[in-house]
């Protein structure tokens, strides 16, 4: 009967050492990204690594040890040399915070939101503490800056006075280096673009700020100066307060310095806040501020086209810089776009792309002959956007390129002014399709240039049979090809559907760059699949794979060794640009930091893995810890045993090994094996154990042994820890001492390893 | 559907019941941070006192409820982050009687197995007009985290909102067993608790009780689809025991709380948990034995000894 008491082991012991060692492509090594001490208490959400692969953003229903406060926590995790490190980002709970229960308020998403500088040295993000003296509500969000020295800053304050109205402040975006932060609010707040008699015509929606300089402007202006009565959001909106998930979106609404602002006006939600209001029910139409000064209508019908034609403009995007603004419009916005009478039911939309710069309106959805319908209906948006949006991936129901069906959905590429049919990918194409948001789980994702376009399919795109189930497929550009990269490579049926991240752990923070899964130059993909695609992948869960070359890897343990079963698989979160760093959630311990079962965030890093935790410098063998002294007999024990008599000495346990070659050595540093020679002087059992000093502790490197029946010459194979040989490719040089024992004696040698 | 949406729809819920009585929390005088109520009754199935030494008793249940603002509010001040319960020395568990669960499993995943059921807790909540419950949960046994000797779970509203507990070992003092809630969420808004684990957990009184994995994630209902008591279906082994120290003091359980408003500020209540004493010692048996095997009968030759050291503990639920 095992008690509480006499457990010092438990079920969940740690690793010896890391799983996956020498099996991962590409020299890859786990990292374990979140705290490895849990105490199981563990609910991560919203995890989203940064392209760079050293940061992850990340946030936690249940507070993790050391949480300032018990409410949702937003966190950041670092790579350092030695470790991932992780810092809660939230204000700590002051005696005047509400509780922070409502941290996660009744629309759901304010606090998922952070957004940091490109230095990552600051985040911005939205709170209920009042931390700052202006703000004094102490019951609603707030917009906070986390300065470096880890000091918060009101940044949703009004030009002048506290902020003491109950409506909270919400984040809608920020310039690159901090100094503009952008906020939302249905208030209307004291600023120095208007003076407070103009701002009394806004009734209803809410309206952006720019706080910038000490200064807090209005950033909702109309282009005759005046304030929407309605309100404006930026983009198509942060996903809160009712807009939700679908069709709000920030995607490149502001640019990288903060001198173009997207904004969509009247407030789509305008009609219902604060009350239920049929005279903001207008047309909504997209527009830029930019510099702070002006303000252009994007979705103003260019020369030549009609004027009185309605309907509302939808933002779906813009380029990184902001300079190119797409949207969808009922209205015949260019004398090229077909004319659809306004009692037309349900209208047509046509894809529109706005050229800040010159001003210039371009229909994208004209086709290839210029004149065709867009046709896009509800379902129909841009699923992908090149960097600078000059490649558009888009889909709809119109005939715009040879080979097309019209009344079906068609997935197109426009690039170069060509429109191209991504040739039967349209009608089952898997990706989700919510126009313009830049958070979708299945969304198809480009290469920043636009040559390739990753998305998922359940239609036989290739020679290959998924009967039914959705795969993932890499369109070429420039060759307009085709490669399924989660086929099966054995031709065996597909028994379940590829995806890319799963919904239920893909990150709602709106603020971050979309995730792609494929790598900058398009030569790796990353995918998660149920089915086993490799032969080490047993587990019959979900597992994440990468693609390359032609070539499927696992990436996940594909063991499911905690035994968790049902969904507790691998889940695909995110990669560096560079596919160097491909980060997951799971449920599985892969290195010896994890001491719980539940879900983690690892990273499978080319040449990752850290410095396994120091043994204890006098365990080099068998642990089995420093003897007792022995007792103190009164008579000798043969007097006591009856038997045959004293038997003879047997052969001394003596041995010999004789010192590692210089080339030896060399082979050692470079992973190789090597062989030790041992000559013996009786049977017994041979150990050799290398260990090395790596900071603080002692580590082992590298370990054989062997149970021999009689004397004579043998060989022991030693080759170098994955964890010795990466320390060894990093810092060249390490310092091993080899341990041989037999027999009750230990011989060492201390040799000096270098690459 | 995600699962954190389903959770924040049932928040959202939770909100509109209580939405304006926040103001009327805030606007009022708050009392200190405390414990209301706790208590530690340890019974038999007939619902009287177990105080039998070393007996395996039918359940034991803990409860405590937190002070409010006086005016029903539960303000974050008066947030609880850690909450622990030392109990006596010598009761002892085992976490071996019943099959573990994780914790990913439990949020994720379609549930723990029936036979990883060790007890039921009912979860108070306070928005400001006074504790309610959205009922019974069952609590699990788990695969302790962080070198922990045990670890049990419930879910906590919905899942995957899941609260871990765990049991530590007093190393520093008594060596007796402590029953850790840490870093309790705030995301709803605990007033208080009442946990029952269960003396035997397959013991076919509890059947009424048990849930079958797919109610075991908020909500639920027990017993089986047509809703009659359902087995647990494994053997019936002894999950706690009394200490086996007798006298006729009572004998005490301390319940320890922390604030998220004030770390560091120990709260510190006791409750009798054996309020007789433990008695019935002449009823234990205890026949110890030790087997020393030399590896080899060589005379004076080196050799290893096999020791094996027994004491009776069966485990049965009708043994010690």
């Amino acid at each position: 009967m095992v008690q509480y008491a006499l457990g010092p082991d438990t079920p969940v012991a740690a690793l010896a050492e890391p799983l996956g060692q020498g099996i991962l492509p590409d020299d890859r090594g786990y990292e374990l990204v979140t705290p490895p001490l849990k105490g199981d208490s563990s609910l991560l959400i919203d995890a989203q690594p940064f392209v760079d692969g050293r940061h992850v953003s990340y946030n936690a229903f249940l507070p993790l040890p050391g949480s300032a406060y018990g409410g949702f926590q937003n966190l950041l995790a670092t790579r350092s040399p030695s470790a991932w490190q992780n810092v809660q980002l939230n204000p700590p709970q002051g005696d005047d915070a509400v509780p922070n229960y409502r941290a996660l308020d009744n629309g759901g998403n304010t606090n998922r939101q952070v957004v940091f500088t490109s230095d990552v040295s600051s985040a911005f993000l939205s709170t209920w503490a009042g931390v700052d003296p202006a703000d004094q509500d102490q019951s609603t969000s707030d917009v906070y800056k986390r300065m470096v020295d880890g000091s918060f800053q009101m940044v949703s304050r009004a030009e002048e006075g506290p902020e003491t109205d109950a409506r909270p402040r919400i984040l809608a975006g920020i310039s690159a280096d901090g100094a503009h932060a952008l906020f939302q609010t249905l208030e209307n707040v004291p600023n120095s673009t208007v003076d407070p008699g103009q701002m009394a015509v806004h009734t209803a929606g809410e309206l952006p700020y720019e706080r910038i300089g000490g200064h807090t402007k209005l950033v909702g202006v109309l282009p005759d100066g005046t304030v929407p009565a309605c309100g404006a959001v930026v983009g198509r909106g942060p996903m809160t307060y009712g807009a939700g998930a679908n069709g709000a979106t920030l995607i490149g609404a502001v640019s990288e310095d903060a001198s173009r602002v997207v904004f969509t006006t009247p407030d789509p939600n305008a009609y219902l806040n604060p009350a239920p209001n049929a005279s903001c029910n207008d047309q909504a139409q997209i527009y830029v501020r930019r510099q702070g000064i002006t303000t252009v209508q994007a979705s103003a019908p260019a020369p030549g086209a009609p004027t009185d034609v309605t309907g509302s403009a939808v933002y779906l995007g813009a380029s990184a810089d902001t300079r190119r603004v797409f949207f969808v419009s009922p209205q015949q916005l260019t004398p090229d776009a077909p004319f659809v009478p306004n009692n037309f039911p349900p209208k047509p939309r046509e894809l529109y792309m706005y050229d800040v710069d010159t001003g210039q309106l371009t229909r994208v959805s004209r086709g290839a002959s210029g004149t065709a319908a867009g046709n896009l209906g509800e379902d129909d948006g841009i699923v992908a956007l090149s960097a600078d949006g000059s490649h558009v991936f888009f889909t709809s129901h119109g005939e715009l390129a040879p080979d097309a069906v019209a009344g079906e959905r068609n997935l197109y590429v426009f690039a170069n002014g060509q429109t191209t049919l991504i040739s039967g990918a349209g009608t089952a194409l898997a990706s989700e399709i919510r126009p313009g948001s830049r958070v979708l789980p299945n969304a198809a994702q480009s290469t920043p240039d636009g040559s390739k376009l990753l998305f998922l399919n359940s239609a036989n795109l290739t020679s290959y049979d998924s009967g039914g189930h959705v795969e993932a497929y890499v369109y070429d550009v420039t060759d307009q090809s085709l490669t399924c990269v989660s086929c099966n490579p054995t031709g065996a049926p597909a028994q379940g559907d590829a995806q890319f991240v799963d919904a239920d752990y893909s990150s709602f923070n709106q603020f971050l760059p979309p995730v792609s899964l494929m790598s900058a130059d398009g030569e790796r993909v990353f995918f998660e699949s149920s089915d086993d695609l490799v032969p080490q992948d047993t587990n019959g869960l979900i597992d994440v794979y990468q693609w390359h070359d032609g070539t499927i890897s696992l990436l996940s343990s594909g063991t499911n060794p905690n035994g968790g079963g049902d969904r507790n698989g691998s889940h695909v979160i995110g990669i560096a640009d560079d596919g160097n760093d491909v980060f997951f959630l799971t449920a599985d311990r892969l290195v010896p930091q994890d001491r719980d079962t539940a879900f983690d965030i690892y990273d499978a890093r080319v040449g990752g893995g850290f410095p396994l935790p120091p043994a204890p410098v006098d365990c080099l063998i068998d642990c089995q810890g420093s003897a007792t002294a022995p007792p103190p007999f009164a008579f000798p024990s043969t007097s006591r045993v009856t038997g045959t008599g004293n038997v003879q000495p047997g052969p001394r346990a003596s041995f010999s090994v004789p010192r590692l070659s210089a080339r030896s050595r060399t082979q050692l540093a470079h992973g190789r094996r090597v062989t030790l020679v041992v000559r013996v002087g009786r049977g017994g059992r041979l150990k050799a154990v290398a260990t090395a000093k790596v900071g603080p502790g002692r580590w082992t490197v590298a370990r054989a042994a062997k149970s021999l029946r009689r004397r004579g010459t043998t060989r022991l194979g030693l080759r170098l820890s994955p964890a010795a040989r990466r320390y060894l490719s990093r810092h060249r040089t390490l310092t091993i001492r080899l341990s041989v024992s037999f027999g009750g004696t230990r011989k060492d040698q201390t040799m000096r390893l270098t690459r | 559907m995600s699962s954190v949406k389903r959770l924040r729809e049932w928040m959202a819920l939770l909100l509109a019941t209580t939405c304006g009585v926040l103001t009327l929390a805030t606007s009022t005088a708050r009392a200190d941070f405390g414990f209301q109520s706790f208590s530690v009754d340890v019974t038999n199935q007939d619902a009287s006192p177990s105080s039998q030494a070393g007996a395996h008793p039918f359940a034991q249940t803990m409860s405590f409820m937190l002070n409010d603002d006086g005016n029903g509010g539960m303000p974050a001040t008066l947030a609880p982050k850690n909450v622990a319960i030392d109990l006596p020395v010598g009761l002892v568990g085992d976490p071996t009687a019943a099959t573990t669960c994780t914790i990913a499993r439990l949020q994720y995943g379609s549930g723990c197995p029936t036979d990883s059921q060790v007890g039921v807790a009912q979860i108070f909540l306070n928005d400001g007009a006074g504790p309610y419950t959205f009922g019974q949960v069952p609590i699990y046994n788990m695969l302790p985290a962080d070198g922990a000797p045990a670890e049990f779970a419930f879910v906590v509203l919905a899942k995957p909102l899941v609260q871990p507990t765990t049991i530590k070992i007093r190393s520093e003092g008594d060596f007796g067993l402590t029953a850790a809630i840490s870093n309790i969420s705030e995301f709803v808004p605990v007033a208080g608790a009442t946990v029952t684990l269960w003396g035997v957990p397959a013991d076919p009184g509890h059947d009424a009780q048990r849930y079958l994995p797919s109610m075991g994630g908020g909500f639920g209902t027990p017993g089986d689809a047509n809703g009659n008591p359902l087995p647990n279906g494994g053997p019936e082994l002894a999950f706690l025991s009394n200490p086996t120290a007798c006298g006729s003091s009572p004998v005490d359980a301390k319940i320890t709380g922390e604030p998220w408003s004030s770390p560091g500020r120990l709260v510190v209540q006791t409750a009798p948990m054996y309020v007789s004493g433990i008695s019935g010692c002449d009823k234990l048996g205890f026949s110890p034995s030790v087997r020393v095997v030399p590896d080899t009968p060589q005379a004076d030759s080196p050799s290893g000894y096999a020791i094996d050291i027994a004491v009776a503990q069966t485990g049965s639920p009708g043994g010690p």
